[in-house]
């Protein structure tokens, strides 16, 4: 069997898992703080892996990685925070449709995107809307943030946990933006180094990023590591030095949560190169039901019959955009 | 291809260790239910605090 495959699912799995335990650590400190020193942690892996692969940086890769970073940069943020106030379940497919940005690209570019393109637009759309119906808002617990005094109250009454769950729904379509943009820069980044067409699908345009560099698949990747710990930073800066602390005792769980996702990224990059980059694109866009399963599993995570609609034809879309 | 099986080896050491030190201690559980629903009949809906 072609290893692309089950290395494709990995990436997808591990994916999910690292935003679900993400999510867990943004409970506990505070989404910036987490977000930063995964992605620090995730970048010394990386860096690693591309000291034992030996391979040449190209400039034009790392430069859209630049620009790609800036964009994941700030959807983890409001991703982690919204996982970490939000039901889970809810907000990872929400955050996934970032997979629409590069179809509105394609379209804003004068590329026409094909029927699977518009069928998963629409299949996440409504997708969305179920899921994030305010008449089942989410129970807000107390997050127990440490340090974090913008966390919400730890006894909402039924009113503000409706505004609570517009907030986070918010956050989640805010990342689906920030990463959308980050697809679309690598998909840029990847067509100006390796001389292939745009794509539209998301996963897909990050399979191209990884995979289509020209020898050098994982410095788009780095690019935009050092670019989202740079935007992570100034927001740090500008809001609260104290968000970019140490973690203390709580380091560890953060920094493996920053190698898994390096690690999903590898798995991806490695599936992508070796497989067919349609399939590999889809299997690695499931990355929602890893993270949704191990909510419903861990957590005891459960929605209403609608929200569970909307989180299957939300997950339909994203993977009807990858296979676009 | 000896690279990419060490990553996968260690992301299954990294999964399982996140998972050995998830926190997913009952405060920590998020419910998409009304929280109402959960008070008991004498609380007289007029605090959900223990």
């Amino acid at each position: 069997m072609n290893a692309g495959v089950p290395l494709g699912l990995s990436s997808g799995l591990c994916w999910g898992a690292a935003d679900f335990f993400g999510g867990i650590q943004s409970r506990r400190l505070p989404a910036l703080t987490v977000a930063f020193w995964s992605q620090l942690a995730g970048a010394l892996a990386l860096a690693i892996a591309l000291a034992i692969e030996g391979v040449r940086p190209a400039a034009t890769g790392i430069a859209w990685g630049l620009a790609a970073g800036v964009g994941s940069g700030c959807a983890l943020v409001l991703f982690y925070r919204s996982l970490a106030e939000g039901t889970m379940s809810m907000v990872a497919p929400i955050s996934a449709c970032g997979a629409i940005v590069p179809v509105a690209a394609a379209l804003l570019t004068g590329n026409q995107p094909g029927i699977l393109a518009a069928l998963g637009v629409l299949a996440t759309i409504a997708g969305v809307i179920l899921v994030s119906r305010p008449h089942t808002p989410a129970r807000f617990a107390p997050p127990a943030v440490e340090g974090d005094q913008a966390s919400p109250a730890s006894s909402a009454s039924p009113a503000s946990s409706a505004r609570g769950g517009r907030r986070v729904v918010a956050m989640a379509l805010g990342s689906a933006l920030g990463f959308g943009l980050f697809y679309v820069f690598v998909d840029a980044g990847a067509a100006s180094t390796a001389g292939t067409a745009a794509t539209t699908g998301a996963v897909a345009a990050a399979a191209a990023g990884t995979a289509g560099s020209h020898g050098s698949p994982l410095w788009v990747i780095a690019g935009a590591r050092m670019s989202s710990l740079a935007i992570l930073s100034m927001i740090a800066l500008v809001s609260r030095r104290s968000a970019l602390r140490w973690p203390g005792r709580r380091i560890g769980a953060v920094a493996l949560v920053g190698i898994g996702d390096t690690g999903a990224n590898l798995l991806f990059a490695y599936a992508a190169t070796t497989g067919n980059l349609a399939v590999v694109g889809v299997l690695g866009s499931l990355y929602p039901v890893a993270t949704v399963v191990l909510a419903r599993w861990l957590l005891r995570e459960r929605l209403s019959g609608g929200q569970n609609v909307g989180v299957v034809l939300a997950l339909t879309g994203v993977v009807l955009l990858a296979a676009a | 291809m000896e690279l990419i099986w060490l990553v996968l080896s260690l992301l299954v050491l990294d999964l399982a260790a996140l998972l050995f030190a998830a926190d997913t201690r009952p405060g920590l559980q998020h419910s998409s239910r009304p929280s109402l629903t959960h008070l008991p009949r004498w609380s007289g809906h007029h605090s959900n605090k223990g």
